[in-house]
């Protein structure tokens, strides 16, 4: 992914979600899969929300409500790494 | 009647629903079981009056078999999530394409792997683009490898690592080692958009080549096994498209050439018309009479037993030899059956 | 095929089809006194020969029916009633879609099921059994627990309990002689027999009972309990089902709604006798619990 990759999120309402403790169960009525996520990656699809968004942008919304802060490395990039599996599982589509 | 005929009689509203009894339903339960069509049997009574405990098995299959569908398209959809970025154009075939036409067949059917095609030229791009995206190859030797390679329509089959699913990636609709050569490149340039699925189009074959793919499979694949499901397809697929014709009788007689012209391109008119008296014969409202051949396959296709078994063991073994014919050239066919004899793979 | 008989358990009704007599007479025994069964089959079993000469010469039983698994392998004729067992569990496991099947035992008392969810050897039978013939539970299952998806009550699926190897001695030392099955000896899984359920778990065996408490046992070691948090109950019940993936939307709210209202607790223990007294005491603070609605 690079910053211009657009980001989409599924529709909320084709997802069933279920705060399960630690994590969080989520139902995909397209595929019948079941995933269970732990976080971030349910706070991820939150702060998706139903727009699309440029990586970079989404990064930058993402430093302006969290501290993204931390000594392992480029906050987009690791942000990125979370979205690859997010969209491998089908949740979000990066392209 | 036996319970085959029963269950024929029955999609083809030849027979009541209300005159089955007990043991009747049982083995029409058990034949549409095993001929996978139960489903598509319960799709087909919704509305019918039937004991309460039958009521409650087809609700079970309708409701499992629409559990079912939407897993089979989203792997079309995953499918056009890997291959759209490097611009592989593809066709859906089979079971997902009914479902993503909304085909009247769709209702009820199971739909095993996802089956696609795409251009002979696009297969490297196609291959690696599915493999980074997840999917992985199938375990198997290298004699069959080989084989899927240089003489299948196929890849050797992919199954996605976590979703534990199968695509199917064709790039003609029979064996290249066929006897038929269908004409891929039309197949792939007259394909059509359908009604999007989640937002999503696809391509579909167009109506007449969807009736002709599906008339090669009934003749040319495996023993015939599937048989009374592929001539269901079909049988639907021939309503849709001689309603679609209209009601004035040039222009049903011109549609009807136009699918012969179609069949005859794709070296496949003779698998076509078998398939149609075939499907007629078995689904069709008036009697039909059948030639020889076509009572002896028909006799093929209802090898069931009330129980659900296979029964005619000699009739079902000349259909296995026959459709390796059918597929390879009399010298490969010998080494291939070798081969398989050998791994105690052919059975009857 | 030759022989056939029908049975009825709980929702299912099956009917089972032989090459032989043997079988369908031991079957005939052994479910004597259930409630007969109604209606046409919903599942079908076929007990037959592999090769038509194998009918006669070293009789071999293939496990069949309208769903089967490639590669079974058949059992000898001697064991003809655990190959319909088995088959019967085989269409339940791949065939049954009305409810969310789970591999577990269970008992009802006062309206509320206890579940005990394990593999082989976990004791989870033994221990379902035990409780069944305490006089205050009703034995639902030994095998397969059935979860209705819209109530998320539990059915009943009572059939003769597996009993396996030193399990059959400790039963047999507390229930009469007749409500046993033939001692199947050296089958794949070792010695068998199985156990009819006591007359008045049969004759409720329509009746539903809302889950209370769900329990991983384990036989065989130290006494000791740990909770198990909702999402590794979630994830160790799909592990446990054969059915979740295929049931859709509903089975995933009927789950969800499950693992987020009934405790569940990992339990294992050394013997039959403090396995049932901890069964009895965990159950009784379950019940003082405040339900989470």
């Amino acid at each position: 992914m690079h910053g211009d990759t657009r980001l989409c999120a599924a529709p909320a309402g084709l997802l069933i979600r279920a705060e399960l403790d630690a994590l969080t169960a989520v139902y995909d009525r397209r595929s019948g899969q079941t995933h269970l996520l732990a976080a971030p990656l349910p706070d991820l699809l939150d702060a998706l929300g139903e727009r699309e968004w440029a990586l970079a942008d989404f990064t930058a919304h993402l430093a302006a409500q969290f501290d993204l802060a931390s000594d392992d490395g480029d906050p987009q990039a690791i942000i990125a790494e979370r979205l690859s599996e997010l969209a491998a599982l089908g949740l979000i589509q990066a392209r | 009647m036996s319970a085959v005929r029963t269950l024929i009689d029955l999609l083809a509203a030849r027979r009541d629903p209300a005159t089955l009894d007990d043991h009747d339903w049982e083995g029409v339960i058990s034949v549409a079981r095993a001929e996978a069509l139960a489903a598509t049997l319960a799709e087909r009574l919704t509305d019918a009056v039937v004991p309460p405990p039958i009521a409650a098995l087809f609700a079970d299959l309708r409701g499992a078999a629409k559990v079912q569908q939407s897993q089979a398209l989203w792997e079309a959809v995953m499918a056009r999530r890997a291959l759209a970025p490097v611009g592989v154009r593809f066709v859906l075939l089979k079971g997902t394409a009914y479902a993503a036409a909304d085909l009247p067949n769709a209702a009820g059917r199971q739909i095993g792997d996802l089956d696609i095609l795409v251009a002979r030229e696009d297969l490297p791009a196609a291959e690696a683009a599915l493999l980074r995206a997840g999917w992985e190859w199938v375990k198997s030797d290298p004699y069959d490898d080989a084989y899927y390679r240089n003489h299948m329509h196929e890849l050797p089959p992919l199954i996605h690592r976590t979703r534990d699913r199968m695509i199917d990636v064709h790039h003609t609709i029979l064996p290249l080692t066929h006897r038929a050569t269908p004409d891929a490149a039309a197949l792939l340039a007259q394909s059509g958009p359908d009604p999007s699925f989640v937002g999503e189009g696809f391509l579909t074959l167009n109506p007449a080549d969807m009736l002709i793919h599906c008339a090669a499979h009934v003749m040319a694949d495996g023993d015939l096994s599937g048989g009374l499901r592929n001539l269901w397809d079909f049988h639907c697929l021939m309503q849709v498209y001689d309603a679609q014709a209209g009601s004035d009788i040039h222009d049903r007689d011109a549609a009807f050439g136009r699918l012969v012209h179609r069949a005859e391109r794709h070296q496949l008119l003779q698998p076509f018309l078998r398939a149609r008296g075939l499907a007629h014969a078995l689904y069709g409202r008036e009697r039909v009479r059948l030639g020889l051949f076509d009572r002896f396959i028909r006799r093929a296709l209802t090898a069931r037993d009330d129980w659900g078994r296979t029964t005619r063991p000699f009739t079902r073994l000349a259909f296995t030899i026959r459709s390796h014919w059918l597929r390879m050239p009399p010298l490969m066919l010998a080494r291939h059956l070798w081969t398989k004899w050998r791994k105690g793979s052919l059975s009857v | 095929m030759r022989h056939s008989i029908r049975l009825g358990i709980g929702p299912v009704q099956f009917r089972v089809g032989s090459d032989w007599a043997q079988p369908v007479a031991q079957l005939a025994n052994l479910y004597a006194s259930y409630p007969a069964p109604t209606g046409p089959a919903n599942a079908t079993v076929r007990l037959a020969a592999a090769r038509p000469w194998r009918r006669f010469i070293r009789p071999a039983v293939t496990i069949g029916g309208d769903f089967t698994i490639p590669d079974a392998l058949p059992l000898p004729l001697s064991m003809g009633l655990l190959a319909a067992e088995m088959a019967m569990n085989l269409q339940m496991a791949l065939g049954w879609r009305r409810h969310m099947l789970l591999h577990a035992s269970a008992a009802e008392r006062g309206g509320r099921a206890l579940i005990m969810s394990g593999a082989s050897g976990s004791g989870k039978s033994t221990l379902a059994a035990l409780l069944g013939e305490s006089g205050e539970w009703r034995l639902m299952g030994d095998e397969f627990t059935l979860i209705d998806p819209v109530s998320g009550a539990a059915l009943a699926f009572p059939r003769p309990v597996s009993l396996k190897n030193a399990a059959i001695a400790e039963m047999a030392a507390r229930v009469p002689a007749d409500r046993f099955g033939p001692l199947l000896k050296d089958t794949p899984k070792g010695d068998i027999r199985h156990m009819i359920p006591p007359p008045a778990a049969l004759a409720a065996m329509h009746q539903p009972a809302l889950p209370a408490l769900i329990l991983f046992p384990r036989f065989g070691t130290e006494l000791s309990v740990a909770r198990i948090a909702p999402s590794e109950l979630f994830v160790r019940l799909t592990e446990a089902s054969t059915n979740y993936a295929m049931l859709g939307a509903a089975g995933y709210n009927a789950l969800t709604r499950l693992v987020q209202t009934v405790p569940a607790l990992a339990v294992s223990y050394p013997d039959s006798a403090s396995g049932l007294a901890l069964v009895e005491q965990l159950w009784a603070e379950a019940a003082q619990e405040p339900v989470i609605p």
